[in-house]
């Protein structure tokens, strides 16, 4: 279960999306995210379909990488679509059975949840976490929140700490699976009892983790101390960020391509309501 | 005393992704009973693999570990019984440590299989004995222990389950001299006065040499010799061929035969090599 | 003037009282030469990793002062110049590498130091290639084994361009070959890049290698010679919970034996194996004319 876990894992590639300025990246997701709580029917939906297609296409990542990304997920999208089915009223009334009712228009909206959530974690795995490297992305959150500085925000510490914690992830996850093993093999039982039992048998684990935690955090700030790490001030950086005519246009079409979905949603309606 | 049994042990990591790995393949392999078992091998040779499968930690691939002749994955409830037989003790065990107090810690394992507190606080003396934990810290949070010390409760804590078969992976990692002696020391005076089965996985072949009956060296997966350590270490060649080094005694009894010196190169302890080079110097008289 | 020098040093944990009895460092008097290469060796809890950190002013310390070609480690403006020259590699390699991807992690310190992109490229891919790990440039560093991580981590010190490396047992949580590895890399800085170096270890065969070992015991500096004058005294190193290397061991009981009886005076701190094998070769020769004479 903790292995399914690939935030903050980057693929290494050399896609269309690898290549892309970080920032124009975040850009891009966020509007993603946008467009995709603003599709509202069935032409909008397939459209966004296709283009998730599209864009793992052309990022080139593996299929099942990005599946066992969405494993975690898979609860919330299950709930989500039971929730819909059976709890949506509507015209067109499918089965009745008892007090359960589903119409079309339930299906059809639990079927849009689950398209949407997907689409958001894929969607934003593609355009950022799988194919943008934790430098970069602090890189890109810097400089898009530059100007914050002007009012005496930390922007430099907090992009940071951001790809601080993103660098220890995998270590601390690794960590986590090592010290449940550990506690295991001393017949720590973790899979039985009620709530209050499983809680309770979580603390073996947690107090090693977080002791853990701390002396991570402690070595690694003197590791950073002695590599002459002051803070934002001063500092250089190898990679710029420099946006290219090529990074320019592909803000341009992604816009036109994304800003498509308002297009769509005025299509007219298979399913009336909907 | 029980027997351990790997038959046509295979494993997976990450199986079926972009990951995949096969860590052994098609492991056969009893282990002797009542003995010190030096696994040894290279990084990645599957030493710490076979470990963790050999109390239902990890689950074989294909094929099946038996503990006298019962398959430990047979039934899933099963599992607490078979950690009460084979204690596994992980690298750097210090960092498992979460009790307030050394005592609590190390009682830890044995209540989790029920154990009565009479039961309890024998077993955390003897433990304490062989892994040489004093009575003043049993009071003490582990936290305020060295890394050392810390080190010796962990082990205490698996030795206290009162286990038919001890496993330690690399359990003087990162210690000195003194800190490597006591715990392989104290590791085998509990072999020799419990007459358990101890196995351990160690990358020193001096520490080896000095602590282990018998030998298993893995390579690539898969189990590349299996002998007592005198066999073991006079095939030097073999070793070579398994990526590990010989002890610097051997290397130096080697040259010396080369150089014509009537000394047998299966030497592997400094005392041995003391008393081989006395005899065939007296020998010659 | 040394690179780094010590002069009456003393470092206590616990600030609230201070005194001899409780002093991870007591009194300590010792210089670092510019490009030697010195090994501290200890057991655990003898000092040796406090005295390390004192030395690049991650600690101050409580009474005399360190000396870092002169700047003492105590003023707080002389700290980024302290430790742009001397640099320091830590135990456990997860805990020093910043980023996800091996070139970006060598590139923080130059970029800490502002130094001018180009000339960051240029300091990074020449100390991957000095750490051999050009390959790996574009690696997550969680990927990579013990000792190829620890690499990293020295191309990060390397490329703030120090005249002095400390490696606070950086060797201690790798397996043999990592060992070797960083053990190599280290002998070359010291050789090729004019690096001086101090390792810290209690690993004898590492010791070995440097040109002078410094012994510490409870907090104090007991023994300071080469490592042929240190491993002489066997009993001596025993007694503080140290080994020797298995060779030197082994000649050392050979003149003590009573069966020999002292057929040939060997050497002390004889360590590696060639030389070993020479003198025993001696001891059967005397064996063979001593027969021939009876």
């Amino acid at each position: 279960m903790l292995k399914d876990v690939t935030l903050g894992q980057y693929f290494p590639g050399n896609s269309f999306f690898h290549r892309l300025d970080p920032r124009i990246k975040i850009i891009l997701m966020l509007l993603f995210v946008v467009v995709t709580f603003f599709a509202a029917n069935l032409v909008s939906f397939a459209y966004l379909v296709v283009l998730l297609g599209v864009m793992i296409a052309v990022s080139r990542l593996r299929l099942g990488v990005l599946l066992r990304g969405l494993k975690p997920i898979m609860v919330i999208a299950i709930f989500t679509a039971f929730i819909n089915i059976f709890w949506t009223k509507g015209e067109a009334l499918l089965v009745q059975f008892g007090f359960i009712h589903i119409y079309a228009e339930g299906l059809w909206r639990a079927l849009f949840m689950v398209v949407r959530i997907v689409s958001l974690v894929l969607g934003t795995s593609v355009l950022l976490s799988y194919t943008t490297t934790p430098m970069e992305l602090t890189d890109a959150l810097e400089s898009l929140l530059s100007p914050l500085k002007k009012i005496r925000v930390p922007v430099h510490e907090f992009a940071m700490m951001m790809s601080l914690a993103l660098r220890f992830v995998p270590t601390l996850v690794e960590e986590t699976e090592k010290i449940i093993n550990a506690q295991k093999a001393r017949g720590a039982d973790f899979e039985s009892g009620n709530v209050l039992q499983r809680a309770k048998a979580l603390i073996p684990v947690l107090i090693p983790l977080f002791v853990s935690a701390f002396r991570r955090a402690t070595e690694l700030a003197t590791a950073m101390e002695c590599r002459c790490y002051t803070g934002g001030g001063g500092r250089t950086r190898m990679n710029q960020l420099k946006l290219h005519a090529k990074d320019v246009a592909g803000l341009l079409v992604s816009l036109f391509i994304l800003t498509a979905v308002f297009a769509f949603n005025q299509i007219p309606l298979p399913f009336g309501v909907l | 005393m029980a027997v351990l049994q790997f038959e046509n042990v295979s494993y997976l990591y990450g199986a079926d992704t972009p990951f995949e790995k096969e860590a052994l393949k098609k492991i056969n392999l009893t282990f002797p009973e009542g003995k010190i078992i030096g696994l040894i091998g290279h990084t990645g040779s599957g030493k710490s693999t076979l470990a963790q499968l050999m109390n239902g930690i990890l689950r074989p691939t294909a094929g099946r570990v038996l503990l006298d002749g019962e398959d430990i994955a047979a039934e899933k409830g099963k599992l607490a019984g078979i950690r009460a037989r084979v204690g596994l003790v992980f690298q750097y065990p210090e960092y498992q440590l979460f009790e307030e107090t050394v005592e609590k810690d190390i009682a830890f394992g044995p209540k989790n299989l029920g154990k009565s507190e009479e039961e309890i606080r024998a077993l955390t003396a003897e433990a304490c004995r062989f892994t040489g934990v004093t009575e003043d810290q049993l009071s003490k949070s582990p936290f305020e222990l060295s890394g050392g010390q810390k080190r010796r409760v962990a082990i205490a804590g698996v030795m206290a389950m009162d286990p038919e078969i001890l496993v330690l992976d690399e359990p003087a990692a990162g210690l000195d001299p003194g800190g490597r002696e006591e715990i392989f020391g104290g590791l085998r005076s509990y072999q020799r006065e419990k007459k358990k089965t101890v196995i351990l996985i160690s990358h020193s072949m001096e520490d080896m040499a000095r602590y282990a009956d018998e030998i298993v060296i893995m390579k690539n997966g898969e189990v590349f010799a299996v002998d007592t350590v005198g066999h073991i270490f006079e095939n030097a060649e073999l070793i070579r061929q398994a990526g590990l080094e010989l002890p610097q005694i051997t290397r130096l009894m080697i040259l010396l035969q080369q150089k014509g010196v009537p000394v047998s190169p299966g030497v592997h302890t400094v005392e041995d090599a003391v008393m081989e080079i006395c005899t065939q110097w007296k020998g010659g008289m | 003037m040394p690179m780094i020098q010590c002069e009456n040093v003393s470092f206590c944990y616990d600030t609230e009282n201070i005194d001899e009895k409780n002093a991870a460092v007591k009194n300590i008097n010792f210089s670092v030469e510019r490009g030697s290469f010195v090994a501290i060796l200890g057991r655990n809890g003898s000092g040796k990793s406090t005295l390390a950190k004192l030395l690049n002013g991650i600690l101050v310390p409580n009474s005399g002062r360190v000396l870092v070609e002169g700047m003492d480690t105590a003023e707080d403006e002389n700290l980024i110049p302290i430790r742009k020259k001397v640099g320091m590699v830590f135990q456990n390699p997860d805990n020093q590498l910043v980023s996800n991807i091996v070139e970006e992690d060598i590139a923080f310190g130059p970029e800490n130091l502002g130094i001018d992109p180009a000339e960051i490229r240029k300091r990074v891919d020449r100390a991957l290639e000095i750490v051999n790990m050009t390959a790996f440039k574009k690696h997550a560093p969680h990927k990579l084994s013990g000792g190829q991580k620890q690499r990293v981590a020295i191309a990060g010190i390397l490329a703030m361009k120090p005249e002095c490396i400390l490696f606070d047992e950086s060797t201690s949580m790798l397996d043999p070959q990592g060992r070797a590895e960083i053990m190599q890399t280290i002998r070359k800085l010291n050789r090729e890049e004019n690096i001086t170096v101090v390792i810290i270890t209690h690993f004898m065969n590492e010791a070995a290698m440097a040109d002078r070992v410094v012994v510490m015991d409870q907090g104090s500096i007991v023994r300071d010679g080469t490592p042929r004058e240190i491993f002489s005294q066997v009993s001596f190193l025993h007694s503080i919970g140290l080994d020797v290397p298995q060779v030197t061991e082994l000649l050392h009981l050979l003149s003590e034996d009573p069966a020999l009886s002292g057929a040939v005076s060997f050497p002390e701190g004889v360590m590696d194996e060639e030389e070993a094998a020479e003198w025993i070769v001696k001891l059967f020769k005397a064996r063979k004319n001593g027969c021939t004479a009876i």
